[in-house]
């Protein structure tokens, strides 16, 4: 009788640490994908929902598309971080959610990543990302600026510590460095000069000897140029809620 | 044959020296030392003796004779000592005899319009020279270590160069054109508003001392660089401070000085008047007019060590303020250290760059 109960009490006990695990990776409370502003057919919500849903259990980050018909008095980002508490993403054990939010009534989207989310969609990731949904947004095609933010997702998850040298970086790198070598060498070489002509007769002058007698400043003109300010649809860089981390939105 | 002044110790009949450390005459051989006062005294005494015993007259035939040209520009001395002939150029003022080594001044180079007003007197000896040339050498990374690491100074001499030394009073009327900018921005632009203003200023300015290079022989751009020189420690002219230094008399007049002079001058009044054109972005001198008056030229001579070396078929030439110990001089430089350091220093800056392009691209969001 006691064996037995020993049994049924290691058996219990072995099937909650085995549960813990498993509850653990799959804590996906809130859906990912809320489309509030009914601007995907069923089947492009299914088909997306899958896709989202696996790759959040892959990367335990919610990776969610939302589409909301309103703001409700909100900007973009103040309305993500409102469904991001209110939904329980980020439910994983940093915290990690990537939301991007397109509202019709203005044209809004925000691009916000949360906890350690920040890692993987730094504002250089962020800004690519844009590139890309953007213009689908812009044509009215949310399907597709949602298709383009999950393979843009899926890269960043991929390609983040990998060690990527892009050309361009490799260029400006050269020559910064070559730039910084020869200002370097220039200088030790400019030591090993110390032969050159007074330019002055400073160490001359008569200690108080010198006398103004008179001084006449006249204004004779001026002139005012303006430029324009730089205009920016994006705002980056700004952190709201308690986990976002830089984020980026604007209209479309 | 041009009249030769050594200066004998009293005691022993050696050839005595200025000692730039006690300054004072001293004896080489019996150490003693004398004043400069006493010994001038002396020194008068013997040349008055020496006037009235030294009638001698030579005559000579000589072989092959020197081009007009050539002997025009050459001096031949007889030494007081062992008798042998010094040949010099026609500025030499001071040197040592090449078989006695006692050290010998032409005093028919200080007669007259030649003789110096001033002298600033040795302070530093050749081991402060010897020494400059080490600190000189410290710290410069692409210098040739076979240069760094043998001794290669030929030669080191203390050597008197003629200065002339230039006073005056500068009269100055300048006019500069100078901006000041405001900025500002509403919505939609940012606004620069430049305010042009023609800015003058007239006034005196006192300069003196102002050296000049007398000597066609020393590199002006050597002399300058060892500026300035201190002249509160100017004597007045006595022969008996060259004694076991070289010594030059002009031959750059005074007249064709003033031009460097004038340049100096004016750079330094532009440049004084211009700290008074305060509150502006910008300060350029349009136009300057300066009139200088009580200009006065005096002659000098300035302690200068000069130090000869050879590196590569190339002459380096050193030179030390006599003085204050300032050490100039151009140094050789090692091509191949200059292109290793660049390919280092441009690999390390390189990889830098790559390494912080890769933190913000994908740690961009930590720094914010």
């Amino acid at each position: 009788m006691i064996k037995r109960i020993s049994l049924i009490l290691i058996s219990l006990l072995l099937i909650t640490f085995a549960a813990v695990p498993a509850l653990a990776t799959s804590y996906m409370d809130g859906p990912k994908v809320l489309d509030d502003a009914d601007l995907l057919t069923s089947g492009e919500q299914a088909e997306l929902k899958q896709r989202l849903d696996q790759m959040s259990e892959k990367y335990e980050c919610d990776v969610v598309a939302v589409t909301v018909p309103t703001l409700e008095d909100m900007n973009s980002e103040e309305y993500s971080d409102y469904l991001f508490n209110i939904m329980n993403y980020g439910m994983w054990n940093d915290g990690k959610c990537i939301m991007l939010l397109v509202c019709m009534e203005y044209r809004d989207w925000a691009l916000t990543p949360y906890g350690d989310a920040s890692k993987y969609f730094p504002l250089s990731v962020q800004d690519e990302m844009i590139d890309n949904f953007k213009p689908y947004l812009s044509q009215g095609d949310i399907y597709s600026a949602f298709c383009a933010f999950a393979d843009d997702c899926e890269h960043a998850f991929e390609d983040y510590g990998r060690i990527q040298l892009k050309p361009l970086w490799i260029v400006a790198a050269l020559t910064v460095g070559v730039v910084i070598a020869f200002i370097a060498v220039l200088i030790m070489k400019s030591q090993l000069k110390s032969v050159r002509f007074q330019p002055g007769a400073n160490s001359y002058l008569r200690s108080g000897s010198m006398n103004v007698t008179q001084r006449r400043d006249i204004f004779l003109y001026s002139t005012v140029t303006r430029t324009p300010k730089p205009k920016n649809n994006s705002s980056g860089g700004g952190f709201g809620g308690s986990s976002a981390g830089p984020r980026s939105s604007g209209k479309f | 044959m041009a009249v030769l002044q050594e200066y004998k110790c009293p005691c022993c009949g050696g050839a005595i020296e200025f000692s730039s450390s006690i300054q004072k005459m001293k004896c080489p051989y019996c150490d003693s030392e004398f004043e400069m006062e006493a010994l001038q005294e002396f020194d008068r005494v013997l040349g008055e003796e020496a006037e009235k015993s030294d009638q001698m007259e030579w005559e000579t035939e000589p072989g092959t004779g020197w081009q007009e040209e050539e002997a025009e520009h050459l001096r031949v001395y007889v030494c007081k000592s062992c008798g042998g002939e010094i040949v010099g150029d026609e500025t030499l003022s001071a040197t040592a005899c090449p078989y006695c080594n006692n050290p010998v001044i032409m005093m028919g180079q200080f007669k007259g319009d030649l003789k110096p007003d001033f002298v600033i007197p040795f302070k530093l000896d050749k081991n402060a020279a010897k020494e400059g040339l080490k600190k000189h050498m410290k710290g410069k990374i692409l210098l040739p270590k076979s240069f760094k690491d043998e001794n290669r100074i030929n030669e080191i001499k203390g050597i008197y160069v003629p200065f002339w030394l230039f006073d005056a009073d500068a009269d100055a009327h300048i006019r500069y054109k100078a901006t000041r900018t405001q900025f500002w921005s509403d919505a939609n632009y940012n606004y620069t508003r430049t305010s042009f203003y023609s800015v003058l200023r007239a006034g005196t300015i006192g300069f003196e001392k102002v050296p000049v290079d007398g000597s066609s022989k020393m590199a002006d751009d050597l002399m300058e660089s060892i500026e300035p020189y201190n002249f509160s420690d100017a004597v007045d002219f006595q022969t008996a401070y060259l004694a076991g230094y070289l010594a030059d008399r002009y031959d750059v007049s005074a007249q064709e000085s003033i031009s460097r002079a004038n340049e100096r001058i004016k750079k330094s009044t532009e440049e004084a008047f211009a700290s008074t054109v305060q509150g502006y972005a910008t300060v350029r001198t349009e136009h300057s007019s300066i009139a200088l008056q009580n200009g006065k030229a005096k002659y000098a001579l300035y302690p200068v060590w000069l130090l000869n070396s050879t590196y590569k078929g190339q002459k380096y030439t050193f030179a030390m303020n006599g003085q204050t110990g300032k050490f100039v001089g151009d140094l050789p430089m090692d091509k191949g250290a200059f292109w290793r350091w660049w390919g280092l220093i441009a690999s390390i800056g390189t990889a830098l760059c790559l390494l912080i392009l890769f933190l913000y691209n994908n740690w961009g969001g930590l720094f914010g």
